[in-house]
């Protein structure tokens, strides 16, 4: 199982975040981050170019 | 309470009035209610006009189809003009749309007779919660028990038989767990289908709206009325209009099925009962004339793990200006869901897409020898709702979301009970834009087995 953000680090992405939670909020989320930084790191790796996503820029032309 | 398409012939043949119907189903809504919460709102004066002009249209000979008449409503993400539209939560509390959403004015165009908004998750994805203005949705085959969600009040509602169809949307499987822990049908449609235009948005790379009804004929009969091109929503898909209905009694001979086994026995290891459950599909449709067959495809976690970055992150994209100025007006469920969010970083969004495009390439190439793919809906029976927790869909694996995330259609239909006496779901999916094909074997199988045949005590 992956480890949970650490506190400075998770403290500091809610802060980045803007989120007012209370001390106990923020204990009690951190302590389920593991699940996202488990899914994070599984779909790290390097990717070919065709995987990219198609929706990034559609060029529109007035007219 | 008769199906969509048995009312729709009563009516036609004048042996029922859509007064009479919708009296009925709105007195059986609000008995129930107090114990269901299946509807946050009831509309009894639009239901009641509308019922009086379909009448007039049957006697005059001039019903607009099979949804003329027929009792529906609509989960509370589906903007209704005049009415309040809240996605359950404190935060919309006062939102009254001016305008139907395109789905809403699909089926209004169509006959349908809407009684009321029902009750989803939070925003369609925080709950079962019991801090929001209206409690959560309770399952009519033991109140006790959790519906599945989002579109919880359409599963109870269906289920129960206070509406023939409702409106559900699948983001992860928001209307395919409901459906399948309620013993009904609902089919999440190809991506672009059907329109999102004036519905809540959970994630804009997932989202879905689909119909939920008692049986697949319902479905496609619902399903038939929602789809088509809509300008308004960039998502929906310049196609034209699929003809869903007239090859629904076409039968399964010649398709070939794949059974994701690895799914359902290994990476998401299903009940005792589940597991009969989709053997007896497999084996009912074989007996019919499909063709079955074993299918691969990449580990049920890969495509949890892609599907939960994306929905997440598009979610707290969604809510992040109203989660940093009205954090407290958010139920706690959907609240921390949505601070977890905020952890997800650009390059693991991207990185989440780019692995979803691999998937869709993975499951296309798996099914260029079979037509349909068939697995569980749910891992099992209905737990208790209170021991629904807060993390529940990051700790079970998630056996719908793949299907949102290649945007193919998938349907759930019952496929037995369980030991506690409660329904199980199987999941049939198509190749996309072959939503007729999944219907069609759905259909075959209801046909061939006597599940609807046994109803809760509440429907």
């Amino acid at each position: 199982m992956a480890e949970p953000f650490d506190k400075p680090q998770f403290d500091a992405l809610m802060a980045r975040a803007g989120l007012d939670l209370t001390e106990a909020e923020r204990e009690a989320i951190r302590a389920a981050s593991h699940h996202l930084v488990a899914a994070a790191a599984s779909v790290r790796a390097p990717r070919e170019v065709s995987v990219e996503t198609a929706t990034t820029f559609a060029p529109r032309v007035a007219g | 309470m008769p199906t969509i398409a048995e009312a729709g012939r009563q009516i036609a043949a004048k042996q029922i009035s859509p007064v009479e119907l919708t009296e009925t189903c709105l007195a059986k809504a609000e008995a129930e209610n107090p114990a269901l919460h299946a509807f946050i709102r009831f509309t009894p004066e639009i239901a009641r006009a509308q019922a009086q002009a379909a009448e007039a249209r049957q006697m005059a000979g001039g019903l607009l189809g099979p949804l003329d008449g027929i009792p529906i409503a609509h989960k509370d993400i589906y903007e209704t003009a005049g009415v309040p539209t809240t996605g359950h939560s404190r935060m919309l509390i006062d939102h009254v749309p001016t305008s139907d959403a395109a789905v809403v004015r699909l089926w209004r165009e169509a006959g349908a007779v809407m009684l009321g908004k029902l009750a989803t998750h939070e925003f369609a994805w925080g709950g079962p919660s019991f801090d929001l203005p209206w409690p959560p949705a309770r399952n009519p085959w033991d109140v006790s028990r959790f519906t599945g969600g989002s579109s919880s009040g359409t599963g109870a509602a269906v289920a129960s038989g206070s509406i023939l169809g409702g409106t559900g949307s699948d983001t992860g499987g928001s209307i395919r767990g409901p459906a399948g822990l309620c013993g009904i049908a609902g089919i999440e449609p190809t991506y672009g289908l059907c329109s999102r235009s004036g519905v809540l948005p959970l994630s804009q790379s997932l989202d879905t709206t689909g119909p939920m009804a008692s049986t697949v004929e319902d479905c496609a009969l619902l399903l038939d009325a929602m789809t088509g091109h809509d300008a308004t929503d960039p998502s929906s898909a310049m196609r034209p209009k699929p003809d869903l209905l007239s090859g629904l009694n076409a039968g399964v001979k010649g398709l070939r099925i794949g059974v994701i086994r690895h799914f359902h026995e290994d990476d998401c290891k299903v009940s005792p009962a589940t597991a009969t459950g989709i053997a007896h599909v497999a084996e009912t449709l074989r007996g019919l004339g499909a063709e079955i067959q074993e299918v691969t495809l990449p580990p049920l976690a890969d495509f949890n793990a892609a599907g939960w970055l994306i929905l997440a992150a598009d979610a707290f994209a969604v809510h992040e200006p109203w989660m940093r100025d009205r954090l407290r007006a958010y139920g706690a469920f959907l609240r921390d869901r949505l601070a977890l969010a905020a952890t997800i970083t650009a390059a693991d969004y991207l990185n989440a897409q780019r692995r979803r495009r691999e998937l869709c390439d993975a499951v296309a190439g798996a099914m260029i020898g079979c037509d349909l793919l068939l697995t569980a809906a749910q891992p099992g029976e209905a737990k208790p709702i209170e021991q629904v927790g807060k993390w529940a869909s990051f700790e079970t694996p998630n056996l719908t979301i793949p299907f949102n995330l290649t945007g193919q259609p998938a349907l759930s239909v019952c496929a037995g009970f369980g030991e506690g006496g409660m329904p199980v779901g199987a999941q049939l999916i198509g190749r996309p834009w072959e939503d007729a094909t999944v219907l069609r074997a759905g259909h075959a199988y209801e046909q061939a087995t006597t599940w609807r045949g046994r109803r809760p005590a509440m429907g």
